[in-house]
């Protein structure tokens, strides 16, 4: 679905990536986790094909992404951070921009309009931050292109909307289709993702599965020293320890986050051993 | 699947466009209108009724250059906002179809509006300072052999390759940068002309316009200095060739666009 190849790219001087390979299939929910600034948004831009790589490739369903060539751009959708809806209304807008998009499904939008309580002949203008975002993503979800992409999605959603959003993006995923959330927010990623992509100093440092993450490490309260990576917690340690039991724990993302961006050697060598 | 041009997507894109930019374009036309009524009008009222050729000439000339350079160069204005540019560059359709939507308006559609839009108020205006018996009022025919109409309408063919190059290149502020850009050059090509003419002949000229030729006074005598016709005759060729390298860049440089 999409491989990334020795990608070099950055603003100006400053590099944001440096060599950078990565392999992402259908049929999977990524989250992409990152700093502020890391450069996940860069990422998503490289993938989408709107900026160009300094060095290497980026290829989506074997279409090099930076061509934008229609063919490869009605496969996909991107909902950025920062949305721009016209002043028409979200029916209209269907009305105006489904042709574009081969796979769209009118009724799962309508129905996906009314199950996020958003009014269909009201002007997107008009709509609270929240609710233009609900239209973008059920327009997203609706075109049914072979890769989603969204870029912090639910920021501007309140707490029913985000659970509404999981959802909706769970019932979505068909062995077809890649989607790739990024979000600075890990806890919204919880019972959403079933992968995970760490960028960090300008490195994909983990990409794996929840799976096999659990396969190899377990996440619990300690209370001895026998750990990876370890946070006090209100309960105790909250720690990742060596999976030696065999059994699966669920993945503490925020935790997981915290020990690969802290720099822990130990645990990402473990991780990315095959 | 044609990844260039499809003329069923073409068509979709255009309609798009259209119901997204139909209030802006319907208030530009209101817009241009009410300028050439208060030109037109006031020109009419300060004359006792009297509109001549020339008023409506010079009128349609600067509204028309003048406007459509303004309008072309709102033609990209999705570039300059992130928030618009990703929606508009991942929009499945071709470079060229975009471009050719953006080109469509601010070139031949803005041409046949702004016509349009002059001749009802040039009509209106006429006939509300028009006496019964009065027959000076004459309405403006732009169609005329008169050669002035032909260089405006293919200057305006030069001017919107330029507004249109400058809508792509620049993220902001499209119009004024360009025709900062645009005079800079004129500035350095008359500069230049100045140059090398005096390097050719060695005194001061007089009238030294580009193209268009010099004069040499030794006060006494005055000589005029015309170009060969051979070369007056390619200027309009020039300008169209001009236009089109400026249309061309334009259409490659949407298709380097990053956001």
């Amino acid at each position: 679905m999409i491989e990334i190849s020795h990608l070099t790219f950055g603003y100006g001087k400053n590099k944001l990536f440096q060599d950078l390979s990565l392999s992402l299939k259908a049929g999977h929910i990524y989250g992409l986790l990152g700093k502020n600034g890391s450069g996940k948004s860069t990422l998503l831009k490289n993938i989408t094909g709107l900026v160009f790589p300094w060095e290497g490739t980026c290829h989506v369903n074997g279409l090099v992404a930076d061509k934008r060539l229609p063919a490869f751009l009605q496969e996909l959708f991107f909902v950025p951070e920062e949305i721009y809806l016209p002043a028409i209304t979200a029916k209209q807008f269907a009305d105006s921009t489904a042709h574009f998009y081969p796979n769209f499904d009118n009724k799962q939008y309508t129905n996906m309009l009314a199950e996020f309580d958003v009014p269909a002949d009201k002007m997107l203008t008009k709509l609270s931050f929240g609710q233009q975002k609900k239209v973008m993503i059920a327009f997203g979800l609706s075109a049914n292109t072979s890769l989603l992409v969204m870029d912090e999605p639910t920021n501007g959603l309140d707490i029913p909307s985000k659970s509404q959003f999981r959802k909706i993006i769970a019932a979505a995923l068909t062995e077809n289709r890649c989607i790739i959330i990024s979000t600075h927010q890990v806890r919204d990623l919880d019972n959403l993702i079933d992968s995970v992509l760490v960028l960090h100093e300008r490195q994909i440092v983990l990409a794996q599965s929840l799976d096999e993450i659990a396969e190899k490490v377990s996440f619990g309260i300690t209370s001895g020293t026998d750990y990876i990576y370890a946070e006090e917690g209100m309960n105790g340690m909250n720690a990742i320890t060596l999976n030696t039991y065999g059994g699966y724990s669920k993945v503490d993302m925020e935790l997981l986050f915290n020990a690969i961006t802290g720099n822990n050697k130990t645990l990402t060598k473990i991780l990315n051993k095959a | 699947m044609n990844n260039t041009f499809n003329l069923n997507r073409f068509m979709l894109l255009f309609k798009k466009h259209s119901i997204e930019h139909a209030k802006t374009y319907l208030l530009s036309v209101i817009v241009l209108m009410g300028l050439i009524f208060i030109v037109l009008g006031f020109n009419s009222y300060t004359n006792r009724g009297l509109l001549d050729r020339n008023a409506q000439q010079l009128t349609f000339m600067f509204i028309m250059l003048g406007g459509g350079s303004i309008f072309t160069s709102m033609g990209f204005i999705e570039l300059g906002d992130k928030k618009k540019a990703i929606p508009f560059l991942t929009l499945p359709a071709s470079h060229f179809e975009k471009y050719l939507v953006s080109w469509l308006y601010g070139y031949v559609i803005f041409q046949l509006m702004f016509i349009a839009a002059f001749y009802v108020v040039d009509i209106a205006v006429i006939h509300l300072g028009t006496q019964p018996t009065d027959e000076r009022n004459q309405l403006l025919n732009i169609f005329s052999s008169d050669e002035r109409f032909s260089m405006v309408f293919l200057f305006y063919a030069f001017l919107n390759g330029l507004a249109l190059w400058g809508a792509v290149f620049y993220e902001k502020m499209h119009f004024i940068k360009t025709a900062v850009v645009f005079f800079v050059c004129l500035t350095v090509m008359i500069a230049l002309n100045n140059h090398l003419l005096h390097l050719f002949v060695g005194q001061e000229l007089e009238g030294k316009v580009p193209f268009q030729g010099a004069g040499i006074n030794d006060h006494v005598h005055f000589w005029q200095i015309y170009p060969d016709k051979s070369i007056t005759q390619i200027g309009p060729y020039i300008i169209v060739l001009m236009a089109g390298l400026l249309w061309t860049s334009a259409y490659f440089r949407l298709k380097e666009k990053e956001v």
